[in-house]
């Protein structure tokens, strides 16, 4: 079975900042309902997220489950760096998330959704073990991310340093 | 002999801008204790579901009040409660689901947790989580 058109259009980009509660409640059901309604591939960044409760998640799963029945791809982007509580209540704690799929970066995201064959149908069940599989998967994941993020740092580093050294030796010389 | 500090007093309207408020004094005082970012976590999530349960539904019908926010050390505990003077709930209308996923993650997160209500007297959610022995105070 292949996914429709327009689950291969340019995903609709959902930039959670700050803290998701009952105040922002209507807010993140109103921009969900939106994005899911344009028929477009779903990615919710919580990259700036500073907090979130558990009718949050429950939105963010019903709205999943949405997307679901309509072929569309939805990825939440959760990163390394995010707070160890968000991590446990998206991974662990609050199981209506169980079958989104959770990646560390925003690249991870188009990287799953630009997939030949993405299995985006609602037939999904959810094995014993999967919530520990996939947070193991997600660490793994945002390990790799922070490999990429220090290796970028130490190239930046490294191209000072150079930049320094021959300003010195222009110097000498 | 064990001794009860009390770290917080709040009064607080019922209201979803007091949700933070109350999470983030009570993460504030975890953090003060030096109880880890567990605890600190743990605090700010169950507070936010005992209070977002306190806005929700203790006013229904009735005019708009507040709540009380404790915060207590006890033994090596760290006892939070939330009260409030709303409509009380039952164990039927809990089990048939006012509150009932904000319960069960503050199930899963406190040591125990006890709620005592009246229909008409208010509800009060007692929460209690475990300090670790460097931060007991």
């Amino acid at each position: 079975m292949t996914a429709p058109a327009s689950a291969t259009a340019e995903p609709a980009l959902i930039r959670v900042a700050g803290d998701l509660d009952l105040a922002s409640q209507g807010w993140l059901e109103l921009r969900l309902a939106a994005a899911v309604a344009e028929d477009r591939p779903v990615v919710v960044d919580l990259g700036d997220c500073t907090f979130a409760d558990v009718e949050a998640i429950r939105t963010l799963g019903r709205a999943a489950a949405l997307a679901d029945e309509r072929r569309l791809p939805f990825v939440v982007v959760l990163p390394f760096s995010a707070r160890d509580g968000l991590r446990r209540l998206l991974l662990e704690l609050v199981p209506e998330l169980a079958e989104v799929a959770i990646v560390p970066s925003q690249r991870a995201a188009h990287a799953l959704i630009a997939r030949p064959a993405p299995r985006w149908a609602s037939s999904r069940k959810q094995a014993p073990g999967a919530t520990e599989l996939r947070a193991s998967v997600w660490e793994n994941a945002a390990r790799g991310e922070r490999l990429i993020a220090e290796r970028d740092a130490l190239v930046m580093e490294h191209r000072r340093t150079r930049k320094r050294a021959q300003a010195v030796r222009r110097r000498l010389l | 002999m064990a001794v009860t500090t009390t770290r917080l007093e709040l009064q607080l309207p019922a209201v979803p801008t007091s949700i933070r408020t109350a999470r983030e004094a009570v993460a504030e005082v975890v953090e003060e204790l030096d109880a880890g970012d567990r605890l600190a976590d743990d605090a700010r999530l169950c507070v936010s579901e005992a209070v977002t349960n306190v806005v929700r539904h203790a006013y229904v019908g009735r005019e708009r009040g507040g709540f009380d926010l404790l915060v207590e050390v006890d033994d090596g505990e760290l006892n939070v409660v939330v009260r409030d003077s709303g409509r009380g709930t039952t164990a039927s209308r809990r089990r048939a689901g006012v509150g009932g996923y904000g319960l069960k993650i503050i199930d899963r997160l406190t040591r125990s947790f006890a709620i005592a209500s009246h229909p008409g007297t208010g509800t009060e959610i007692r929460m209690i989580f475990r300090l670790s022995p460097k931060s007991v105070t």
